[in-house]
This record gives structure tokens, sequence and C-alpha cells, in this order.
């Protein structure tokens, strides 16, 4: 009789209530999940869409939710093949080179006394791309069906229903960056692959075809900049002038034509900048 | 004992009242190591339920009434480590404030999840008083959710600390007991969008924050002479000062409580108990219960532990003055088919006179 009065109690002490605590944490990960957590556990694994349906269906109940239109972005964004993980330390990285940005006069450039002022303002505009221009490293290159949904990750956060949260505002420039690498790579230089050989002596850099693209590249480069609070407005203002003047510079380029040497000088610059990959020879 | 059972079940009711709904970015994390809770290797494999406990082998009690029950003085080190070791140097440099982009990258730029928790207490044990000082505890989780747009989940603590209990037999099974702690905290912890990371900004957010911390914490517990020794206990915890109290950190005053039995055996002495007592704060009602079972037979000692956070066994020998012992926690229970879950193991090396 003890012994089945020892089980008894055995049972209703112990194995009773570890019973219920394990089924209550059975029931633990689909209690947790809000939307917005199941769609980061769907889209960590792999499964934008389903984040993507998830996201729209609970935006239509709840429309003004700026958290819910952010990561319906984010899932937009990875549908392109964009992950960002890796790219966040780089970014600050970029801002500590900004702030310490070289001028042109410190660089060592090769200079020749035929070259016109003209060329001395685009190598200034260049060297200021170029810190942009070291993010392309982090970033992989999308197609041109992935850039149609990085576009609309972009328009659901230039349409945020209030102001936008200063972290997506960030994402936002990100997102830009990628897609201005794209357009450069699509409308620009075509291939990326081959490196210029500053010996190639037939390579003639295309300044009209640069001026005609780099003027549509503009407002969107203007844009990153003030999304991602890499300059004030003062120094937005100084970008915009550059682009004027680069508008110019680069007619006079387009009108004459340079002589040998001063075409070498400036081929010389352009890889001083990291633009090696980026020059376009006919 | 009614009395004490309708003070624990106001005091569930008003938790219930007052429970904080935050939804945690972790789907899973360890099942024993918490921000604000320091214990043993056989504590954690109870699953923290001890409050009854009469005898802890690799510490202090965890309830200062029961300080009378002990049997022989001591004087012991322990040493306790968690798997993640390799991340340890990162979380400690973190939180000393040494916020170089080579920490940084390594904690936020590479995998998902970072858990690791250590430390070192040494121990005075004897029947009218125990002291415990713990040099160094380093506590550190950083889990990454959403690889399009990371939103991080990061904590970093390290803690010193000393700890004083006393208790004395009221009368016959009656014990009272109190604790003080004085705790030294830095910590960093923040949940926040990786992309706030490449500002100035969001760097500041991470820096470490100070806190010096004195609790008192009475206690009782009350045996009733039974062949099982039933025992109630209740114990205030985190009633002290503050130096400063920080929102991301809450450790509210709290009244836990405790029923523990000790089943006769033939070999060996074996007691179970069941907490009710908060470890995050910020958790439901059903994560407030603990359940706990300790197997003493000679040199050995078998831990199981069950609660919602998940299960946990483990074995800790005393072989002379040396003592070492290792536990197994998982958050997925037997049946469960949950992709995200948690495995750990700890281990514990201790030296005791």
């Amino acid at each position: 009789m003890n012994k089945y009065l020892f089980q008894f109690k055995i049972f209703v002490f112990y194995i009773l209530p570890l019973f219920l605590i394990i089924s209550c944490n059975r029931s633990k990960p689909e209690k947790r999940e809000d939307p917005i957590l199941k769609s980061y556990r769907l889209i960590d694994e792999q499964r934008s869409e389903e984040a993507i349906i998830l996201l729209e269906s609970e935006l239509v109940n709840n429309p003004n939710s700026v958290k819910l239109r952010s990561v319906l972005a984010s899932a937009y964004a990875h549908k392109a093949g964009i992950k960002l993980q890796k790219f966040v330390p780089l970014l600050y990285q970029i801002r500590q080179n900004l702030k310490n940005k070289t001028k042109l006069s410190e660089l060592k450039l090769f200079t020749n006394q035929s070259i016109s002022k003209s060329t001395l303002v685009l190598s200034n505009l260049f060297l200021k791309l170029s810190s942009i221009f070291e993010i392309y490293n982090a970033i992989p290159n999308i197609s041109t069906l992935d850039s149609v949904y990085l576009k609309y990750a972009i328009h659901l956060l230039k349409t945020m229903p209030s102001e936008i949260p200063k972290e997506d505002l960030i994402y936002r420039g990100i997102l830009e960056v990628i897609l201005f690498k794209h357009l450069i790579s699509e409308n620009l230089i075509g291939d990326l692959k081959d490196q210029v050989s500053i010996d190639d002596s037939n390579c003639i850099i295309d300044f009209a075809k640069i001026k005609e693209n780099f003027l549509a590249l503009g407002k969107l480069l203007i844009e990153i900049q003030y999304d991602l609070k890499l300059t004030d407005s003062k120094q937005i203002e100084e970008l915009v002038q550059s682009l004027k003047d680069f508008s110019e510079s680069a007619s006079e380029f387009s009108l004459i034509n340079m002589d040998e040497s001063s075409n070498n000088a400036m081929k010389q610059n352009l890889h001083q900048f990291g633009f090696g990959k980026v020059i376009q020879c006919e | 004992m009614r009395i004490m059972l309708i003070l624990l079940f106001i005091n569930l009711i008003v938790d219930s009242l007052f429970a904080e709904n935050i939804e945690p970015l972790v789907f899973s994390k360890n099942a024993r190591t918490f921000e604000t809770q320091h214990s043993t290797l056989v504590t954690k494999a109870l699953a923290h339920s001890c409050l009854t406990l009469t005898l802890v082998p690799d510490g202090l009690p965890c309830n200062p009434a029961l300080v009378p029950l002990i049997k022989k003085p001591s004087l012991s080190a322990e040493f306790l480590l968690s798997n993640g070791l390799s991340s340890y140097e990162k979380v400690k440099s973190l939180v000393g404030g040494n916020f170089s982009q080579e920490v940084v990258d390594s904690l936020f730029s590479e995998g998902k999840i970072l858990q690791l928790e250590s430390n070192l207490d040494l121990n005075f044990i004897s029947p009218l008083l125990t002291a415990q000082y713990s040099p160094m505890t380093v506590k550190g989780l950083s889990v990454i959710r959403n690889e399009a747009n990371p939103e991080v989940d990061f904590y970093a603590i390290e803690e010193s600390g000393f700890l004083l209990q006393g208790g004395y037999e009221v009368f016959d099974g009656f014990y009272l007991g109190l604790q003080t702690r004085f705790i030294n905290r830095k910590f960093i912890k923040k949940r926040m969008m990786l992309v706030l990371l490449s500002t100035p900004e969001g760097r500041e957010s991470l820096k470490p924050k100070e806190q010096k911390v004195t609790y008192i914490e009475p206690a009782m517990t009350w045996f009733i002479k039974k062949e099982w020794k039933p025992r109630i206990s209740l114990m205030l915890v985190n009633s002290g000062t503050y130096s400063e109290k920080f929102e991301e950190m809450p450790t509210p005053v709290q009244l836990q409580g405790g029923i523990g039995i000790s089943p006769p055996l033939r070999w060996g002495e074996l007691e179970l108990s069941l907490d009710y007592k908060s470890l995050t704060y910020y958790e439901n009602e059903l994560q407030k219960w603990h359940l706990g079972s300790l197997y003493k037979f000679g040199s050995m000692s078998l831990a199981l532990g069950a609660d919602s956070y998940g299960l946990s066994g483990g074995v800790f020998y005393e072989i002379d003055k040396l003592n070492s012992g290792i536990i197994y926690s998982t958050t997925r229970s037997v049946s469960e088919n949950d992709g995200y879950y948690t495995q750990t193991v700890y281990v514990e090396l201790g030296w005791k006179i």
C-alpha cells in the first residue's frame, strides 16, 4: 500500500507538473510569433516570398504601420538578393574615410601641362565619388529582374505613412547605393570584369557617354548622400555644383579631342581613385 | 501553511496583472543563462528550482533561511563556463568599453547567435554564516534576425559581487534568513537595427552602463513534520538600493515561493522542488514555474530540471578536495519539432577544503 502511495505522490508532485511545464514549452513558439518575427524567420529561412505574402496581408489590416512597411521593404530587398549583415561594418568604415577624406591637392596626380582646368574638376569629382564606390566590393551585383524588386523596396520606404525612422532612412540609402551600382553597371560601363590596362594606348575615355549617364545618376547620388547622412547640406550643395561643373567639363571634352598624353594622365588619375574598372574604352 | 499559500497565490495574481508582454527577438536562447541571475552548475541543472533545497553541493543555498541546516563548514572555489567560449574575449572587450572595429565586426557581421556565461565564485560556508565573493562574472548574448535588414538583440554583462547569508531557527521547523548582496555591474543591453551601427549615435548607444546595487533579501522556510519532509519557502528578492536604475535591466521586487519534498529512499537522498520565480522579469506566468530534482548518492549528485525555458540535466562529483560537474540543457522538448532551439553545455570545476 505504501509503495502505491509513494508512486501516487511522485506522480502528483513531479510527473504532473513536469508534463504541464513541457506542454507549455511546446506551445511557446506559436504563441510568440507575431507577424514581424515570423517574417524575420521566413526571410532567414530564404522564404522571402512567403514573408511578402504575410506582410502584404498584414498591411491591408494595418496600413499605417511603419514597421510592417519597413520589414516588407526588406523582404522585397531580400528577394532581390540583398543581405546587409556584412555590409554594415563597411558602411561605418566609409563614414570614417569620408571624415578623413583626402584632398585632391594631397594626391600625387599624374599631371601634364596640357591638362586643362576641366580635367582637374573632373578628377575632383571622381575623387569625391570614389569613397562611395568603396561599397562596391561588399555588395552583390543584381540582375535586371532583381532591380525591379529593389526599386519597389525603395518605393515602399519612400512612401511611409508617417515620418521615416532614422534606421529606415539609412536602409533606404543603402538600397539606393545598390541600385546606383546596378544602374552604372547596366548603363554606363557595361562589363565590369575587364579592368582597363593603363598601358593600353587604344583606350579612349568616352566622356560623352559618361556625361549622359552620370547626370542621370546625379539625382540618385544626392538622395543617397542625404539618406545616409554622409554629408551635410553644404556638402550636398557642393556636390550639385560639382555635377554642374562636370557637365560643363564633359561637354568640353566631348567637343574636343584630347591628345594622347592628356588621355593617359586622365586614365592614371581615374585608376588612382579606384575607377579603373568603370572606364569604358572605345 | 494556509497563510503562506494564500500569500503565494496573491503574489501570483498581482504578477499576472502586471506581467509585461515583450516579444523577444530571440526565438531560442540558453535555457539556463539569464541577465540578472547568478547561479551555480547544480542550480542551473535544477532549472533554478532551489528555494527549498537544503544543500546545494557546489555553492551557497539559494534560500538564506536554510543556512542553519548546513552540516559541515567549508571553503571552496568554483569556476563555471558554458559553451561559446570563443566569444569570451569579444564580449568582455565590448563591455569593458573597447569598441574597436574588429570586435564589432566579429560580433555582428558573422553568424546569427552568440551566447556565453562564465563565472568564478569563492565560497565560505558554515551553519551560522555563509559568504560568497564573485570577482568576475561574464554573460553575453547576441542574436541577429532578418538578414535583409538585420535587427540585433544584444546584451553583455560583467559583474563582481559579494554575498552574505545568515539564518536562524525561530521555532521547531520554522527558519528565517536574510541575504545581503553587493553587486557592481557593467552592462550593455540593446535591441536595434544593425544599420544604426554605421552611425556615431548607434555606436554611442552600445557604450557600457554601470550600476552598483545592494540587495537585502529576507526569506523563510517552514518544514512540516511528515515522513517526506514537506516544506514551503518564501523569499523577497531584489529589495534594495541602486546607484542608478535602468529600464533595460529591470529587477523588480518580487515575492518568490517554493515547495519541496524529500521522499525517503533506501539508497541516497532525493529532493524534489517546485519554485515560482521570475528569471527574466519579462516573462509570462507559466514561465515562472520551475521544477527540479536532486539525487545525492555518496560523492555524486544527479540533477534534473524542467521549466518553460527548457530541460536540463547533469552530474556533479566531489572527490576528495576536487569537484567537477557537467550539465546539458536544451530548449527543445523531446517531441518538439521546432527548427529554432539551443543546446548548451556548462562545465564546472572546483576546489573545496
